[in-house]
């Protein structure tokens, strides 16, 4: 039996004689299971050179996997889009509170200075583990070293993405760069139906006061009253300290 | 407390941007988009894919005899065919890729059932189906067979897997002692039999294997 699968293999690596070759092809039209034999073999080498499909697969154990790794809780609260809603208000009040403490001098500096804040690290550096793309991810673990620099160059080159656009704001904001700043913001609020749509308003009216475009900067603030935004009270604040 | 807390922030902090990301590529992507993702193997396009629409299938296959376990592998199985009739070309969808999504899971768990001698029908359809051509079928049984073999051959030692595919992108024995650090060709060439052999014995022993080929 051995002889006879080296044979079969010998035949495919074309490492044969024409002579055997021929009795060979002979064999594989006269006998079934010699035919079976060469069939099997011919198809496993065509699935070891299919290396896409490996891939293929092994991407998508990789995010069954990750989905699975969620643990129950965090995964039953984001079953339904309103559980993913409450999280965030449960994100943005800590954000808020933080902010509404740091709240005390009325000029547009002194309130940017003490209304401004980036993301907290703890939330940055567990999600840039679990982000996918790798680019975003380099792009975030930057932002998360205050390597704002190379953040922007990283996140400027995402130009389709929210959540690239929200940090790259956000790292505009950090190097001072607040026209810039303004423009990643508007490119979130231009895109409907995301999440970011509160904080980039948030940040873009911040953005106007350090321009000291005021009349901008209130107008924003305003609309963010009237949207009954999660910064509504840091709003309301603003707004009576520019009077 | 407050680390429980922290925790929790963490993870949802991680599913608002990654959720958002996408819904918001989701709702950016047509049929022709989708399709041209799982064919670049995106993983962006696949993770939405897999968001959107694995829990209709896991609802299907659950409620109709099945585990969770089988509506993973069914879901994927149904992505691995979809993305090999579209590297062949073969791919034309006249419906939206949810149903036609569907549609190749629901073929592949009615013959899963079959196969278990359960039943030979659902009982509950939870989305549209069409019926699929018999090019798609051979697909499926090419994919059944595809998945044991390189199954196995993932499970083979690192050195036979390295061969094979050597051999297979047609190095020659004298260039696959010399990488493998093998003393010479002839033992080269041995080693290449006994892994294949491995390989083939491995598949047929496997009970799939016998079932695959009735």
């Amino acid at each position: 039996m051995k002889q006879r699968f080296e044979l079969i293999e010998k035949y495919i690596d074309g490492s044969l004689t024409s002579e055997e070759s021929n009795s060979l092809e002979q064999l594989i039209t006269s006998d079934s299971a010699f035919s079976k034999e060469y069939q099997l073999r011919l198809e496993v080498n065509k699935a070891i050179m299919e290396k896409n499909i490996m891939k293929f697969r092994d991407n998508l154990n990789m995010i069954y996997n990750e989905h699975r790794s969620l643990p129950g809780v965090v995964r039953l609260l984001f079953v339904r889009n309103w559980h993913l809603v409450s999280a965030s208000v449960a994100i943005l009040v800590i954000i808020g509170g933080f902010l509404i403490s740091r709240l005390n001098n009325s000029s547009a500096d002194r309130i940017f200075d003490k209304y401004y804040s980036s993301e907290n690290a703890i939330y940055m550096t567990r999600s840039s583990e679990l982000v996918v793309d790798a680019e975003l991810s380099i792009a975030l673990e930057k932002f998360q070293n205050n390597e704002y620099g190379e953040a922007i160059n990283l996140l400027a080159m995402l130009e389709d993405n929210v959540v690239a656009q929200y940090y790259l704001g956000l790292s505009y904001m950090e190097t001072d760069q607040f026209t810039e700043a303004k423009e990643s913001f508007q490119f979130i609020l231009d895109q409907s139906n995301n999440l970011f749509i509160e904080q980039a308003k948030w940040y873009q009216a911040l953005c106007l006061l350090k321009l000291d475009n005021k009349e901008a900067a209130t107008e924003l603030f305003t609309s963010i009253l009237n949207d009954d935004s999660l910064y509504n009270e840091n709003a309301t604040d603003i707004l009576r300290r520019l009077k | 407390m407050i680390n429980f807390y922290s925790y929790y922030l963490v993870k949802c902090g991680y599913l608002l941007v990654k959720n958002r990301i996408n819904i918001y590529q989701v709702a950016k992507y047509n049929l022709e988009e989708t399709l041209e993702g799982i064919r670049r193997n995106d993983l962006n396009v696949m993770q939405f894919v897999y968001k959107e629409l694995y829990s209709g299938i896991q609802f299907f296959v659950t409620s109709n005899s099945g585990s969770e376990s089988d509506a993973q592998d069914i879901f994927q199985e149904a992505l691995v065919i979809i993305f090999r009739k579209l590297t062949d070309g073969q791919l034309k969808v006249t419906c939206t890729f949810k149903t036609y999504l569907y549609s190749v899971c629901r073929l592949l768990w009615l013959k899963q059932l079959e196969k278990r001698k359960t039943k030979d029908e659902v009982s509950i359809d939870n989305e549209n189906f069409i019926e699929l051509t018999e090019e798609t079928q051979d697909v499926i049984r090419q994919s059944e067979r595809y998945k044991l073999y390189q199954t196995h051959f993932k499970k083979l030692s690192d050195d036979c897997q390295k061969i094979l595919e050597m051999s297979l992108e047609k190095t020659s024995l004298r260039r696959i002692a010399e990488i493998m650090g093998y003393k010479c060709e002839k033992y080269a060439k041995k080693r290449k039999f006994l892994c294949k052999e491995k390989l083939v014995d491995e598949i047929k022993k496997d009970p799939t294997f016998k079932e695959l080929a009735k």
